[in-house]
């Protein structure tokens, strides 16, 4: 019987640079690489000489993700939306949605508020229910966010939508992003100057929303991405929210 | 030359790179543009006289491995989470055959998934190497090692895939 002939390195050579040719790589996409533009900066509301957009597409359970948490996913841009910010009560003006109420039947996610913040003063909710945001005003030992002027913002967005939305944030300069861990959970702690925060609610892009957000702790906790919003710093946001317990 | 210039020059190998070691098309398209906005803030760091591509290969390894570890460290978080789609996989299987050349075809999509079947190390480094031509100094780079590892690495490769392609009946007829 014939020995089997083995390959040698010459043809395994041969055959690796040939397969090369038939290797299927993605299209590599536009790479701007610009570093954060150094233009001159107007009135920071309107100009969005924001660094951070936040893109959150609630139900993109287990998406892959730059950095992310749950449906949460950060991306580096350089481009940053423009954005309005009306002065309008403060629900429409931080777009949050609908007034409601913390025993709103038709909200559908969980919250749980600060022990000694219970409870909120306001309470709004998206159209499906599936994102809920409650406020507290400024008062001692929670002092005004400087980008939105609210005590502490707490918004509650489930992870339940089609898995091919996208979140991210886009980041520029002056921002800075840690890991920290919140109750028990991998987090981020996003600081510097205002950002914006967009929702891609109901599934659609066309249904997003901007607005501008001071520095934020964003966790997710059994299915919901818990995002404070506040002007304290990191370490008195993170033993806020080692207190929260049902509202 | 303009940095933009640097960039367009150099998003295919950054990218591919990153796809190497991500193996996620979004991901690593992060990665590579994570990359040049740290090569555009280091870049004071750089030294004209050192070649460009291991230096930026360097930093695309480090943002790609960075993006890994959140994905491992998501995995562990999101149990429930789908298990990621490995589209190379399923791309080098189904390679198209052209009909003027069926067999060599077929021999290329072996290869493929013979390299596709490889352990992560050994598939990356063979990659690397024939599919991206990178220099073993671009590699390591890469990777983060030294070259002297990538040389005993992509050995130890070659090995694993000569023994694979042998079971699936390749042979140097």
């Amino acid at each position: 019987m014939p020995e089997r002939r083995t390959l040698d390195d010459a043809t395994l050579d041969r055959l690796l640079f040939d397969a090369a040719e038939t290797v299927p790589w993605p299209a590599t996409p536009v790479l701007d690489g610009r570093p954060p533009s150094r233009r001159p900066r107007t009135a920071w509301r309107a100009a969005v000489a924001a660094v951070v957009t936040l893109l959150v597409a609630a139900g993109v359970v287990g998406a892959a993700g730059a950095l992310g948490i749950g449906p949460l996913r950060i991306l580096f841009e350089d481009s940053l939306p423009r954005v309005n910010v009306p002065d309008t009560p403060i629900g429409t003006r931080l777009a949050l949605g609908l007034p409601s109420a913390i025993d709103d039947a038709s909200m559908r996610v969980t919250v749980v508020v600060p022990e000694q913040l219970r409870p909120p003063d306001e309470v709004y909710r998206s159209d499906d229910g599936w994102r809920a945001s409650l406020v507290w005003a400024p008062r001692d030992g929670l002092p005004a966010s400087g980008s939105s002027g609210i005590g502490l913002l707490a918004m509650f967005l489930a992870g339940h939508l089609d898995p091919g939305l996208v979140d991210k944030i886009v980041i520029e300069s002056r921002v800075t992003i840690e890991d920290v861990t919140v109750r028990g959970q991998p987090g981020f702690w996003i600081s510097g100057e205002p950002h914006v925060l967009k929702y891609l609610a109901g599934g659609t892009t066309g249904a997003e929303r901007t607005r501008l957000v001071g520095n934020a702790l964003v966790w997710e906790e059994d299915g919901i991405v818990i995002r404070l919003e506040s002007g304290l710093g990191r370490d008195e946001t993170v033993a806020l929210a080692e207190t929260m317990g049902a509202p | 030359m303009a940095f933009g210039e640097l960039v367009g020059r150099h998003s295919t190998v950054a990218f591919r790179a990153a796809y190497l070691v991500l193996r996620d098309k979004d991901q690593a398209a992060d990665a590579a543009q994570e990359a040049f906005i740290n090569v555009h803030r280091a870049l004071h760091r750089f030294r004209p006289d050192e070649p460009f591509v291991p230096w930026l290969l360097t930093i695309v390894g480090n943002r790609a491995r960075n993006h890994r570890r959140a994905q491992w460290r998501r995995t562990a978080v999101w149990r429930r989470a789908a298990a990621a789609v490995d589209a190379s996989d399923r791309t080098a299987r189904s390679v198209p055959s052209p009909e003027a050349d069926v067999v060599a075809a077929e021999r290329r999509s072996v290869v493929l998934a013979a390299v596709n079947d490889l352990p992560p190390g050994d598939r990356i480094v063979l990659s690397c190497r024939y599919f991206s031509q990178l220099e073993e100094s671009e590699t390591a780079a890469l990777l983060g090692v030294r070259p002297g590892t990538v040389k005993s690495r992509l050995s130890r490769a070659r090995e694993r895939l000569r023994s694979a392609l042998e079971a699936r009946g390749v042979t140097d007829a």
